[in-house]
């Protein structure tokens, strides 16, 4: 029961943990106040001040209401999280070959393990759909448009 | 004389008369597809968009829009399931009609409304969005600081999430808005070493990370399965039926104008308020549920008379109503035009150019309508399994092709998987993306004001119309805190009863 009604909170605390690393640490080494003055219009830093403030306290209001009404939630199922962790692992994986493949050939490859190792699609259909609409992108971009995408290292 | 020219000119591009049908058409079939939602379609398209003249540009974003809103109602009559958040209500009547095989009756209903709602939305646009941007001529730094604050209070005050999560929403798009080269001192924000990160977080990439990413990978988690729509019969929408629900069209299209044009309230919140009024008024109030046309006509009309009318805070005063014209307003900045009073002095062939051509949308969707009736069938069973890799591969495509860089696709990357974390901490994303669109408005806004009175704060609250922008921010906050105090109290008493 407390680990359902610390996922309700989830919002909340996310909210003031992120307002006070704002304040302690993120603010004042990443928001640099200029060494010269302008006048009395406030700096750089008072504007993401003023947020994480609104953060920290808006944040915790939340997690202590949420506590209050005793609200709890469920995460997602074990089988949905392993999909989730599929579809991520396809993505990630064509984000980091693309520089080397080049985006269309990574494109394809995408769709089609997407098509038929999440959604179970057969393969013809789901090889079918990537080539045609890769296609049709390549045509559209590069020879119409004439902006060029990446081509890959190793076809260089 | 020039005027009418340069209007004209705008009007007679090739690309634009191509063009603005053919997003129209897209978005009805976006629409009718559940689980494509018009935010997905506009923001994986905006990029596609930027390469055009700026009027096409922007009407193939808001033609899109449009379309879908129709779109949406096909998939609730046929197959139960609200195509678009704002065909929630058009399920209620819209469905029991198909299976009683009255589905081509209700698509024509919800057809006509749908353009009727859309027409009066647009006349609404033309004769306000002038006057408004003419009042907001008498805004400076503190009366635009306070009527963003309200802007963005309304917003999340009104999202489902609830009044905390959905300012902590908005201050986060704020937070990043920030991210970049201080405007006043040009000094570096949150850009850890980064020289991407200098010029500020590309808009576009956060738009499809935050809106069309999650969508997707939702879809593969639940593996929801497609379901099969009810077949389009010949049954018609006869003159009888237009006299009966034409009371209840015009009444819904004044409720979807007015809360329209109010920031924050939305398409889906107005087919409620339109589809209750309608049931409260109606003589055959003990039809509504099973299958009333008068119960789809008020949806319809409701939500289309919301589209144009959310044109009328953002070109008069710059201010985004929802996430579509909050994308629109990106859309404004990549083609160099700013909305707001100066618009409408500087292009005002440009704004009547919009207007004909947004008339001209609204009968689109009744030609494309009729014309696509005995399609819908179809078009609302094409599997989704099929359609997201394809759209993944877009927004890749999309995100590269603004910058040629892999930079912004990785961060429409990290952004999806913002999109998917702040679903599960139910903080709302639209109020993040209007935050954020809105940050350096309100930024500079509050400190030139800050500037002109010597940092005094108390001067923010000093012009009578600044002062009543703050108080209606409190009015706004106090009530919606009060009704959750109150809700939340009366649940607890309830619950207490249940158990004895």
């Amino acid at each position: 029961m407390i680990g359902t009604r610390l996922i309700a909170m989830s919002g909340g605390l996310s909210a003031f943990f992120l307002g006070l690393a704002l304040l302690v640490y993120v603010i004042p080494n990443f928001v640099p106040e200029p060494s010269y003055s302008m006048g009395d219009a406030p700096g750089p830093q008072a504007f993401p001040r003023v947020l994480a403030w609104g953060f920290l306290i808006l944040g915790g209001m939340d997690a202590i209401a949420v506590w209050l009404s005793r609200e709890a939630t469920t995460w997602h199922k074990p089988e949905a999280l392993g999909r989730l962790a599929l579809v991520s692992a396809i993505l990630l994986a064509a984000l980091l070959a693309t520089p080397y493949f080049g985006m269309v050939p990574v494109g394809i490859a995408m769709m089609i393990t997407v098509t038929t190792l999440a959604s179970g699609q057969r393969l013809v259909p789901s090889l079918l759909t990537a080539v045609l609409f890769a296609g049709a992108i390549y045509f559209i971009f590069v020879v119409v448009a004439g902006i060029p995408l990446p081509m890959g290292e190793l076809w260089d | 004389m020039d005027h009418i020219a340069l209007v004209l000119e705008h009007l007679s591009k090739i690309e634009l008369l191509i063009l603005l049908p053919l997003a129209v058409l897209g978005g009805m079939i976006i629409g009718a597809i559940p689980g494509l939602t018009s935010t997905m379609a506009v923001g994986v398209l905006l990029p596609f968009t930027l390469f055009l003249d700026p009027l096409t540009g922007v009407l193939i974003l808001v033609g899109i829009g449009k379309g879908s809103l129709f779109g949406g109602s096909i998939s609730a009559i046929l197959m139960n399931v609200p195509g678009t958040p704002a065909a929630a209500c058009t399920v209620i009547d819209g469905y029991p009609l198909a299976q009683k095989g009255q589905a081509g009756r209700a698509i024509e209903t919800a057809l006509w409304a749908s353009f009727i709602g859309d027409l009066m939305s647009v006349v609404a646009l033309v004769l306000l969005a002038g006057w408004l941007a003419s009042f907001g001529q008498k805004f400076g730094p503190k009366e635009f600081f306070a009527l963003i604050l309200l802007s963005l209070t309304v917003i999340a005050a009104l999202s489902q999430s609830g009044l905390l999560r959905g300012i902590c929403g908005g201050m986060l798009g704020l937070l990043l808005g920030t991210v970049g080269l201080d405007l006043v001192n040009a000094t570096p924000r949150f850009v850890f070493g980064s020289d991407n990160l200098a010029e500020g977080i590309p808009f576009l990439p956060l738009l499809i990370g935050l809106f069309a990413l999650p969508d997707i990978i939702e879809h593969y988690m639940s593996k929801a399965r497609d379901l099969k729509p009810h077949v389009i019969d010949k049954t018609r929408y006869t003159r009888a039926d237009f006299r009966k629900t034409l009371p209840t069209i015009l009444k819904g299209s004044a409720i979807g104008i007015t809360m329209g044009a109010i920031p924050g309230i939305g398409a889906t919140a107005s087919t409620f308020i339109s589809y209750a009024e309608a049931k409260r008024s109606s003589p055959d109030r003990a039809e509504f549920g099973k299958g009333a046309l008068s119960g789809v006509a008020a949806a319809e009309s409701a939500n289309s008379g919301t589209k144009a009318a959310t044109l009328i805070p953002l070109l008069a005063l710059g201010v985004p109503g929802d996430v579509i014209t909050a994308i629109l307003l990106g859309a404004f900045y990549f083609h160099g035009l700013t909305p707001g009073p100066l618009l409408f002095q500087q292009n005002l062939p440009f704004i009547h150019a919009l207007y004909i051509a947004l008339f001209v949308s609204g009968f689109c969707i009744l030609i494309f309508g009729y014309a696509l009736k005995r399609w819908m069938t179809l078009i609302a069973s094409v599997p989704r399994d099929l359609l997201y890799p394809p759209i993944v591969f877009l927004t890749i495509i999309g995100a590269y092709a603004l910058s040629n860089t892999m930079f912004a696709v990785y961060t429409m990357f990290a952004f999806g998987v913002m999109g998917i974390l702040l679903r599960r901490l139910r903080i709302p994303a639209p109020t993040v993306l209007i935050g954020f669109v809105l940050s350096e408005l309100l930024e500079d806004s509050l400190r030139q004001a800050l500037l002109i009175s010597r940092g005094d704060v108390a001067d923010l609250f000093q012009s009578p119309l600044a002062l009543g922008l703050h108080a209606a921010t409190v009015i706004v906050v106090t009530t919606v805190a009060y009704r959750a105090i109150r809700r939340s109290r009366f649940g607890k008493v309830g619950s207490a009863e249940a158990q004895e």
